[in-house]
């Protein structure tokens, strides 16, 4: 391996640990003859070191009290409300009823948009409308009072 | 950080202060640290941390164990500080410098004794205060924490190759800083 690598691998999977053993002896095979590569790794533990060896810091005893009081003054609710009932119903709880559900409104949108909005069904509505009106404008309606018998047969 | 038990989980999602109190206590240092790191500071420090424990126990009854729980608060915490630092960041218009809040009031030492702890403590904080947030978070999750890689990637919802290259962008910063300023100690 070259250098630009193994100093990759030094400055992340080395150093931490995550590397399998075949590798790291490689890895210290080269160190073994490669001043920089070991200078590299030496600068990188060192500062590894002081980050591991920081101190832990605890919070101020104010801090337990400032939360005690929020809760209890009711200002922080539990989330077991209506939301989270919804949330494991449809995610967690209840997969057969959210399966069948969905299988109902699919087929009720399929048998709506059949016989509601189905384009087919509208248009030989619309040729069967527009066919009456025709019918009614040549003079077939009965709005002029015309039942369709001859003006002189009425008289004989 | 030690998982705790699902019993005292339940207990406090069910409303018992007392259990969620142990919570508290269990995982309190550990929450204030990640917060005080990646913040730089005290007082958003507190701020994150209430922040977080108060989220937790908004959400401990959505909790539902698909996760560990150390997991869940480690990315709880992690994400109340990145918010509280970017939120900081924005209101000053740029990022905050390191020299500007070891001046300013701004920056409390933490309470740590002798001079060499003190020194120590410095140069922690001058390290990770150099570094973008993203980097800090993973740098502190992983040399602080001693989180692995597929944990980290868990924490902040990256992927394992993101971690490594954010590490090692960080150390190279960092062994650059170091060398620029006469080494790490």
């Amino acid at each position: 391996m070259r250098c630009k690598k193994i100093r990759e691998l030094i400055l992340t999977d080395h150093i931490d640990g995550e590397l399998s053993g075949d590798i790291s002896e490689k890895i210290e095979k080269h160190l073994a003859s490669c001043p920089g590569c070991r200078k590299v790794k030496e600068e990188a533990m060192d500062i590894a070191a002081s980050l591991r060896s920081s101190a832990r810091i605890d919070p101020p005893e104010t801090l337990w009290k400032g939360i005690k009081e929020a809760i209890e003054e009711g200002r922080i609710p539990h989330e077991n409300d209506l939301l989270s009932g919804i949330r494991d119903f449809l995610v967690v709880r209840r997969p057969v009823l959210v399966s069948a559900a969905a299988a109902f409104a699919i087929a009720a949108v399929v048998l709506l948009k059949s016989y509601v909005y189905d384009p087919l069904v509208l248009n030989t509505y619309m040729e069967q409308q527009m066919d009456f009106l025709d019918y009614l404008d040549n003079g077939n309606g009965g709005a002029d009072g015309d039942t369709g018998i001859p003006f002189e047969d009425l008289f004989l | 950080m030690n998982d705790i038990s699902r019993t005292l989980i339940i207990r406090a999602a069910e409303g018992d202060m007392g259990a969620f109190e142990e919570i508290y206590t269990a995982y309190a240092s550990y929450v204030y640290t990640i917060a005080f790191r990646i913040t730089g500071n005290r007082e958003d420090a507190d701020e994150a941390a209430q922040d977080v424990f108060l989220n937790v126990y908004r959400k401990l009854a959505g909790f539902g164990f698909r996760s560990s729980f150390k997991t869940w608060i480690y990315r709880i915490t992690s994400n109340a500080a990145i918010t509280i630092y970017r939120k900081r960041s924005k209101e000053k218009g740029r990022n905050i410098s390191f020299d500007e809040t070891i001046d300013s009031g701004h920056s409390i030492e933490p309470d740590i004794g002798g001079i060499d702890r003190q020194h120590d403590e410095k140069t922690v904080r001058g390290f990770l205060w150099r570094l973008p947030e993203d980097q800090r978070a993973c740098l502190v999750l992983r040399e602080i924490e001693g989180l692995k890689y597929e944990e980290i990637a868990q924490v902040l919802k990256i992927k394992i190759n993101t971690v490594r290259s954010r590490l090692k962008r960080a150390r190279e910063k960092l062994i650059a800083i170091a060398g620029s300023e006469g080494g790490a100690r």
